[in-house]
């Protein structure tokens, strides 16, 4: 037989000490031959993620909790000192009326375009595709998903030239030359729609793969008793996929609820009319410099948040059990 | 090639599963052994083990005289064939073969020519250039063991390698796996859990049970004198027949009928115990009128195996089976009796074979100790 | 006819005008909802390529030359180079460190790790550049990288690495151990092991990762809008938003061409990881 080129190591390797047949226990301080990577070498690895993900996400989530009970301002003697105000902040916010106004704002903005607009409209959508597989349905899916995916600055001028008074394209194509200031006469409902036009593809694709789970077998059977589509998606399929529509609802409420393009469109007016949380903070602390004003409305965001993501994981881990 | 030592090898997890219990084995240069057992048996935890995927807790393995327990895996010149074939997706046939040459910085050309030959002994010449995802499940597996092959390691390590495989290829891949070893003459262990792989294809084999070894002996002898109820349920393609009785009066009390005491039990039983008979259907013989030494019973089911027939047959609150060479009508009355020198006694309280040593309570594994420890030669 | 075909026919007919009008009712919302769809991003198609673009679209009179215009412009490059090293910055740092977290926490089982995981998952929900626009100012102020790249950088791979380690995660999981086992039986070492084995098996998750980040950091406004001040270090999303919203006449040939070419590339990454990988879809990977 020809020599092998393999290296046999184990045959120069000394016998290991401790005697024959005595049971060697654990050695813990060696690294186990089992291992690729070991403790240290796993805790190296996820090191960098953790450290850039505890300073500059966890970190400043719970700074605000501090900030937000201090009355630091960008300049001036509250700049240089702040003082620690308690929950003066809070029972300020609550009795300002244009914090109110935003809260109400934001409230309507949610639960228009993102509980009612996008969710129902993707769920629709994904229900219009689930058998069709034409060009039509490609060229109204890629559609969908460009909405999503084309830069914000851009999408946002997009519907400022289209809801334009004097030329816009929506006004030419309305008949009786209506000459409509869209973004000044209807402000809520214009980014209302602009934020469903915008993030509707989320909750399609969502409800895409949801569908796919509904299995076939189910569909035909309530087909062979005499189902209409109508019904299928009533009986059948709304209740399937339930999970996934609570997913899709908190999620998107979440994000719209943390959505600063509006500001691209309207920068919160007319008249603080579509000022929502996020433009409102903008407004008070980075504009107004009043950082711990603004961190505590912050916090108040961070909460409501917390309330909708633990709902959320909820969800998930009963979705997984 | 190599020799396989195991010492009071144990494997506890973090959990506190103890997978392999206080194992000690020795597997013979050359040979081809088997492990064998229910999943969750550390079968697959003792070959990993011997692997080096998975850290002993106490105890040792030894390849060859050399204490290996604390090397790498890659150091103790082995390979091993997985479930799943572990095949690299992004990686042609002739790259899979050759990685674990590369890795030992074989020169392209030489490990370009092992792979080819590994491939050709194994039927693979001409997919060389393919990738795994354009393989059928039997192709996928000869490229497995023709990675594990090329670099002719000392010692080869199969994991459950056919049980993705659809019952007739199965065959085949088995006839053509003993053959392979057979002609390279490594030693190899393979894990099963389908007895009859183990059967088929080991000189020598183990079945294993909560981490320990039940059983340690050739096939045949696993097969035809099962030392335990646990290894005589397990074993065999058609359930074996395991009848409960009493020893009275030098004979056995089977559900009131009588049977004469096998042969090379009969010195290890007194008048009262309590014993299990046991006896292959293959081993029982059917008669249309009644003879001594026989069961009562009327045919319940006939199922044909190819070239006879298996027969359940109930009576007296027993049910037995029996390979005949004809069918009988449902009903039939029949009388069963049973080749004397393939029946086998096994004590009721803890499942041994009558004559063997006894243990006590739910350490009744621990009755197979001597035997593994004789066996260890 | 016979008294049973004219029972029958009836019901036939009325089955078949339900189901030309459900068929009609079916083209007609697919109609008003491609009209929906298609209308706002008419203006981009048209209005880039229009010698006198006005806020409506329409058909072109055929032109090239508000790309010559948008070329001239001071700050149209820079920005576009400005958005071009955010997103790779961003897209190494966020690559890089969750492939790293993501095969530790996959393949080790750390102590903690459940808990670690959890504590990513919430916060990666629960925090948002809105929410925390004062901290991160302030925390970017503070340690001196206020309007520079790395301090927007570092926030954005801060709020994208979350879901790409639970992403990438997903992906190590799904990959065998078999394979990394039966390069160590081999002998590969630890480091080959990775480069031979994991790296490749789990490109296509690397590349969604990377393309996914990419698109993300293109389109942010937020974050650079707050944390530079510098005009010249403004990325695209900032000088866009700045050209439309300047006092006087909107500069209509180059805010279209503009948009245009800002828009271009997000558009053929999504081709590319469409026709490449299908557009698999990972819960929550937008946002």
């Amino acid at each position: 037989m020809s020599p092998s080129p393999v290296r046999s190591p184990a045959v120069d390797a000394p016998p290991a000490p401790g005697g024959k047949g005595r049971a060697r226990e654990d050695a813990g301080s060696q690294r186990s031959p089992a291992e690729v990577l070991g403790v240290k070498g796993a805790a190296s690895f996820v090191a960098p993620a953790v450290g850039i993900v505890g300073v500059f996400l966890i970190f400043p989530a719970l700074w605000t909790l501090y900030l937000g009970i201090t009355n630091l301002r960008l300049t001036g003697l509250a700049a240089a000192e702040p003082q620690v105000v308690g929950l003066d902040n809070v029972t300020q916010a609550l009795s300002d009326p244009s914090f109110l106004n935003a809260l109400w704002v934001t409230a309507i903005f949610v639960l228009g375009s993102a509980v009612i607009g996008q969710t129902v409209l993707g769920l629709g959508l994904a229900w219009l595709f689930r058998n069709w597989h034409g060009w039509g349905r490609q060229a109204l899916e890629v559609l969908v998903i460009f909405a999503w995916i084309i830069p914000g600055s851009v999408v946002a001028f997009l519907w400022i030239a289209m809801l334009d008074g004097e030329s816009g394209t929506l006004n030419a194509l309305l008949p009786g030359g209506v000459g409509i200031e869209w973004l000044l006469t209807y402000p809520m409902l214009s980014i209302i729609v602009f934020n469903i036009w915008r993030g509707t593809a989320f909750a399609m694709l969502l409800f895409g793969a949801a569908l796919n789970t509904v299995p076939p077998s189910h569909l035909e059977t309530a087909r062979l008793a005499g189902a209409g589509a109508w019904r299928q998606l009533v009986d059948i399929v709304l209740p399937t996929i339930r999970g996934h529509i609570l997913t899709a609802l908190l999620l998107v409420s979440l994000w719209t609820f943390n959505l600063f393009t509006p500001f691209l469109l309207t920068r919160g007016g007319p008249n603080f009319q579509t000022e929502v949380l996020p433009i409102y903070i903008y407004r008070v602390a980075i504009s107004q410099g009043e950082l711990g004003f603004g961190a505590a409305i912050g916090a108040i965001m961070l909460v409501i948040n917390l309330a909708i993501a633990l709902v959320y994981i909820h969800v998930l881990s009963e979705r997984a059990a | 090639m190599a020799r396989v030592t195991l010492r009071s090898l144990t494997k506890r997890y973090p959990g506190g599963v103890t997978a392999v219990d206080a194992l000690d084995l020795e597997i013979a240069d050359g040979e081809f052994f088997a492990l064998l057992g229910p999943s969750g048996c550390g079968k697959t935890t003792l070959l990993r083990t011997i692997a080096g995927l998975e850290a002993a807790t106490t105890g040792q393995v030894i390849i060859d005289d050399v204490d290996v327990t604390r090397l790498p895996p890659g150091d103790r010149d082995i390979g091993m064939v997985f479930q799943d074939y572990a095949l690299y997706p992004h990686m042609t046939v002739q790259d899979n073969i050759a990685y674990p040459l590369k890795v030992r910085k074989v020169n392209k050309d030489e490990r370009r020519g092992m792979a080819a030959d590994a491939a050709g002994n194994l039927q693979l010449g001409e997919l060389l250039e393919r990738r795994p995802g354009q393989l059928s499940g039997g192709q996928q597996q000869r490229v497995a063991v023709a990675r594990a092959i090329a670099y002719q390691p000392r010692l080869f390590l199969f994991d459950e390698p056919l049980s993705n495989l659809d019952a007739q290829l199965r065959v085949e891949a088995r006839t053509f796996l003993k053959r392979l070893q057979a002609e390279i003459g490594v030693t190899t262990v393979y894990v099963t859990h389908d007895q009859s792989e183990a059967l088929a294809l080991a000189d020598r084999m183990a079945v294993m049970q909560r981490g320990r070894v039940r059983q340690l002996a050739t096939p045949e002898e696993v097969y035809r004198r099962p030392n335990s109820l646990f290894v005589a349920s397990f074993i065999g393609s058609m359930p074996m027949n395991l009848l409960d009785a009493e020893v009275v009066d030098g004979a056995l009390d089977i559900a009131g009928s009588r049977l004469s005491l096998p042969p090379d039990s009969a010195e290890h039983v007194t008048s009262g115990d309590r014993v299990v008979f046991g006896s292959r259907p293959e081993f029982a013989t059917l008669h249309d009128e009644p003879v001594d030494n026989a069961l009562e019973g009327q045919v319940a089911v006939a199922e044909l195996l190819g070239n006879s027939y298996l027969l359940t047959v109930e009576g007296s609150g027993l049910q037995m089976r029996a390979v005949a060479a004809e069918a009988a009508p449902n009903g039939t009355r029949v009388w069963v009796t049973f080749d004397e020198a393939n029946c086998l006694l096994y004590r009721r309280d803890d499942g041994g074979l009558v004559g063997s040593p006894r243990v006590e309570g739910d350490e009744a594994v621990d009755a197979d100790a001597p035997r593994v420890a004789a066996a260890r030669q | 006819m016979t008294a049973a075909g004219a029972a029958v026919a009836p019901g036939n007919s009325r089955r078949v005008v339900k189901s030309v009008l459900t068929r009609i009712g079916f083209y007609v919302m697919v109609l008003l909802l491609g009209v929906f769809f298609a209308l706002p991003m008419l203006w981009l198609l048209a209005a880039p390529f229009d010698r006198t673009p006005t806020l409506a679209a329409g058909v072109p009179d055929f032109t090239f030359d508000n790309f010559v215009r948008v070329f001239e412009n001071p700050f149209v490059l820079p920005s576009l180079r400005n958005s071009l090293i955010l997103a790779l910055a961003t897209m190494v740092l966020v690559v890089t460190a969750a492939a790293l977290c993501a095969y530790a926490l996959s393949r080790v089982h750390l102590p903690g790790r459940d808990i670690l995981l959890y504590v990513l998952l919430l916060f990666s929900a629960v925090v948002s550049g809105t929410a925390a626009m004062v901290p991160l100012f302030l925390l970017i102020f503070e340690i001196g990288l206020i309007n520079t790249h790395t301090g927007v950088v570092l926030v954005l791979a801060g709020g994208l690495m979350p879901a790409g380690i639970f992403i990438l995660k997903d992906f190590m999981d799904s990959t065998p151990a078999s394979y990394e086992e039966s390069a160590r039986v081999a002998g590969a070492s630890a480091l080959q092991t990775l480069r031979d084995i994991v790296v490749p098996v789990v490109r296509p998750g690397l590349a969604v990762i990377a393309v996914w980040t990419v698109v993300q950091v293109w389109g942010d406004f937020l974050i650079p809008f707050i944390l530079l001040r510098d005009p010249e270090l403004a990325p695209a999303a900032v000088v866009m938003f700045n050209f439309y919203t300047e006092g006087g006449q909107a500069n209509l040939p180059l805010i279209s061409a503009y948009s245009f070419l800002y828009s271009v590339p997000v558009v053929v990454m999504y081709l590319f990881v469409n026709r490449r990988y299908g557009f698999r879809f990972y819960g929550g990977i937008k946002r």
